[in-house]
């Protein structure tokens, strides 16, 4: 079996999101937001103003509870958000399938907000703070972006970066393994990354239990889910309804 | 050509036009983007070489082991290193900028150095020997033990907290009359009954055991975390828990096997008089549950063994009433839940004398002259009410506390400590696991300059020249470990199986109960609605963990109260809407939000502060009195 990561650099990475062992923890909120240097919420912060490059919506099946973590999709096919950016800021990088947000460039019009059909992507009202002193703990590899921009998950881009240059320093373009920090801090193992060019992870992705979310729409979202419970599944299909209730 | 004022506005519309389609403005604004991102109120990433170290997480007793990513000698990244790692652990760095941190001695508004703090708490301990007395906010810490020698030095008393975690195994070894402890070994166990006890949220071993697959059947009144993890949710009401209980030992008691086990039991004929008196029909009224699923949770339980029922209470919310941990040690001695095996004690140098472990509950009305709270990081609370009637009067008090809300409110003297990893600091004893343990983090981020660790203080005040670190050091070698490293390296060490003192005091006893106090307090009267508090103990770790409740749903956080749709809309409230909770003893701001309660219950979920303004009932349970939900 090879190892969790992406095997070339030409790679369509993915994530396998096993939502029969999600429960729940928000470890993987967390983690995601200390390595992307996301701000801790404001006193006044709502689930509608806050600023989450991941979040885990709870399902409420009748029994035991279920857990679906919904971050950017990194849609392959006319991936809406890019189609409709007016600053080309956001790019759909070939080498890696995972769709860039490039702050700099963005000028905070939000259309690819009303474009995402998962609203994966959040806004950012203010200018980020951390309290006194706190800046110190932030990670070196990601920058902090400034209000007036949209930012999303990257697949933690700064981690590929980090493994990117790892790769060339010990000697050519190799493999290049990495895990980003939601699936490395989640502790039920529900989530795995891979690459979809990777047959055995593609196997993975396409069984019998799987599937993704809005998938009638033809963006192709390369977030899977898996689940053997059925009443999960139904409703995950009216996924929009739920993330608005 | 004569130029016309015409030809000027065309050139000049033509220009404008042509800069507007050419890269030029658009360079700008990119650049300007660039530049605005370095505006001087931007936080700024650290720079400098980026060093990764090991150590193991203390802020609970899991004591994880964790990887840590620094910058420059401070540390910005903490990642499980072989296990898994709460919310709570991957922000525990944040811990050291924490909003609420004290960082400087004070008395009252004033400012102090350490060493006056110290030369008063002195002069105080002279004035009134043998009344000083240390409150350890987390006992079964390697520290723990400086204290209790540091307090037999100069005839002081060490006490703790009444247990919340751990109480039901303390009414079971006083049940047993002898030196046992609970099995509350999820790995092994079956089924669990747990009356309201967070068996799935901070306790150190539940997702390997929901990943094997135990039975759990969660009764409480909201439908909590563990509550929707749990195979099956009891909504129970308000103080119901005695009934449930007893009545699920009634139906046992036509099981044979129950007849042998009744026999061991101190207090047998009063439990059994009480049982019998609450049949499932009844206890259905007081518990608020259907008398079926009564019926089928006690088959359940004893078909299904090893079984074990937790009565342990809420962290945050306080240990059940004194007959409900009564009854449920009845429960699992009748399910042969006990004895599994001892937690042994940790490993003390020969030459050490310590003062006897008393829990605050234990100590005489106004008997304190000189107290020291050690409260070393967030999450540990007690109510005040039930430390305030140990004092006597004028009594000095110092919280030696990591900030400057909670107990450092309530004392004269306030001396900082440093936090995880700016000190060898350890974890307390899990309350899970059949062994003993030390778990010390390295020392690896600078303290502020007047911080000092409570067993500092302690070690000062009985006159000790030994340096509290070489005191650590000395239980480190008697573990076997090598003390000159232990703030570089940190210290991790379990003990083999062994026999030991259960912990702490044990006042659940079923001898200590009659038959009619159990069916009094199996028949409880609740105000409607109810106020029920609970919360998780790791929320104060870092504000980023506001991410669960504010910037999502995920779980409740300080401040939120949950109740049923149709209990909002009776009191006139909308989902989300500020209200306030109003106790005798304060009041606070809470965000209503609608969930999955009984429609008789705000459960509000409480922290620390909270906590500390509970009243203790006679029964030992906590409460918030006679407060209410009011629309703010």
């Amino acid at each position: 079996m090879r190892k969790q990561g992406a095997e070339t650099r030409a790679a369509r990475y993915a994530m396998l999101i096993d939502l029969d062992r999600c429960n729940g923890c928000g470890a993987c909120m967390v983690a995601c937001a200390v390595e992307n240097n996301v701000p801790p919420p404001q006193p006044a912060a709502t689930p509608r103003t806050g600023l989450n490059w991941l979040r885990v919506f709870r399902l409420n099946t009748g029994g035991r509870d279920a857990f679906i973590p919904v971050m950017c999709m990194q849609c392959e096919d006319e991936t809406p958000c890019q189609s409709v950016c007016p600053q080309k800021a956001v790019e759909l990088d070939p080498a890696t399938g995972i769709v860039g947000q490039i702050p700099e460039r963005c000028l905070g019009c939000r259309y690819c907000m009303a474009a995402c059909p998962y609203q994966a992507r959040v806004f950012n009202w203010r200018d980020p703070q951390w309290p006194a002193g706190m800046e110190r703990a932030l990670n070196p590899r990601v920058s902090v972006r400034q209000r007036g921009t949209v930012e999303k998950c990257n697949f933690c881009h700064g981690r590929w970066q980090a493994a990117l240059e790892k790769a060339a320093h010990d000697g050519g373009s190799g493999p290049v393994h990495y895990t980003p920090a939601c699936a490395e801090a989640c502790p039920a193992q529900a989530i795995r990354f891979g690459d979809l060019n990777d047959p055995e992870f593609a196997a993975a992705c396409r069984s019998g239990e799987t599937f993704r979310l809005l998938e009638s729409l033809g963006t192709g979202p390369k977030v899977f889910y898996r689940t053997s419970r059925e009443e999960v599944r139904e409703a995950t299909r009216g996924f929009g309804e739920v993330k608005r209730g | 050509m004569k130029i016309e004022r015409r030809d000027l506005l065309s050139l000049a519309a033509g220009a404008a036009a042509g800069v507007a389609v050419s890269p030029l403005p658009w360079r700008l604004l990119g650049d300007a983007a660039i530049w605005s991102q370095n505006w001087h109120w931007m936080p700024r990433v650290p720079r400098g070489a980026v060093t990764e170290t090991e150590g193991r997480c203390t802020l609970c007793p899991a004591a994880c082991p964790v990887k840590l990513r620094m910058t420059e000698g401070v540390v910005n990244s903490v990642w499980p290193n072989g296990a898994a790692l709460c919310p709570a652990g991957f922000a525990a760095h944040h811990l050291a900028w924490h909003p609420l941190r004290l960082r400087e001695c004070r008395r009252g508004d004033k400012s102090v150095t350490p060493e006056e703090a110290l030369q008063a708490l002195r002069a105080a301990i002279e004035g009134r020997r043998g009344a000083a007395a240390v409150l350890d906010l987390a006992p079964g810490r390697a520290s723990s033990l400086l204290h209790r020698r540091h307090m037999a030095s100069i005839g002081g008393a060490y006490l703790t907290p009444p247990a919340v975690e751990g109480s039901t195994a303390q009414a079971v070894a006083a049940l047993l009359g002898k030196r046992a402890e609970l099995a509350a070994d999820l790995a092994r166990v079956k089924t669990v009954l747990s009356a309201g006890t967070p068996v799935l949220d901070g306790w150190a071993a539940p997702s390997f055991a929901v990943e094997r697959g135990f039975h759990l059947i969660q009764a409480e009144p909201h439908r909590s975390r563990t509550a929707g993890l749990a195979d099956e949710w009891l909504p129970l009401k308000p103080g119901g828990e005695t009934a449930l209980l007893l009545a699920i030992g009634h139906c046992w008691l036509q099981r044979p096997e129950i007849e042998e086990r009744l026999a061991r039991l101190k207090g047998a004929e009063a439990w059994r008089k009480a049982a019998e008196a609450m049949p499932p029909v009844r206890a259905a009224e007081a518990a608020g549950i259907e008398a079926a699923r009564i019926e089928a949770a006690a088959a359940r339980l004893i078909d299904n063994r090893p079984a074990l029922v937790l009565a342990d209470g809420d962290p945050v919310g306080g240990p059940l009433s004194r007959e409900a941990r009564a009854a449920a040690a009845a429960l699992n001695a009748m399910l042969g839940a006990e004895g599994f095996g001892i937690r042994p004690a940790l490993p003390v140098p020969k030459d050490w004398t310590l003062a006897e472990v008393q829990s605050v509950e234990e100590a005489a009305d106004g008997s304190i002259g000189v107290l020291i709270l050690d409260e070393p990081w967030p999450g540990v609370s007690v109510p005040w009410q039930l430390v305030e009637k140990k004092l006597a009067r004028n009594a000095v008090v110092a919280a030696v506390t990591w900030n400057h809300a909670q107990f450092a409110g309530k004392a004269e003297w306030r001396i900082p400590v440093p936090v995880w990893l700016e000190a060898p600091l350890d974890a307390p004893q899990p309350n899970d696991a059949p062994r003993a343990q030390i778990a010390i983090a390295p020392a690896v981020m600078p303290a502020p300059q007047d911080v000092m660790v409570a067993a500092e203080v302690t070690a000062r005040l009985a006159g000790l020249e030994t340096a509290w670190t070489e005191e650590l050091a000395e239980l480190v070698k008697a573990a076997g470990g090598a003390g000159e490293k232990l703030a570089g390296e940190g210290f991790h060490w379990q003990s083999e199986s062994g026999s030991a003192a259960a912990p702490g005091v044990a006042r659940a006893a079923p001898e200590n109960m009659t038959a009619e106090a159990w069916l009094r307090a199996a028949a409880p009267a609740a105000a409607s609605p109810a106020i029920v508090a609970h919360g998780w103990r790791q929320a104060a770790v870092s504000p980023m963990l506001g991410k669960l409740w504010l910037e999502s749903e995920l779980r409740e956080g300080p401040q939120q109260a949950a109740a049923h749709p149709d209990l909002l809309r009776r009191q006139g409230m909308e989902e989300g809407v500020l209200a306030r909770l109003v106790s005798p003893r304060g009041a606070w701001p809470v965000r209503v939000r609608a969930a999955e309660t009984r429609p008789d219950v705000f459960a509000v979920c409480g922290g620390p502060a909270l906590t500390l303004s509970c009243e203790v009932r006679p029964d030992g349970a906590w409460t918030l009195g006679e407060a209410k939900v009011v629309k703010s």
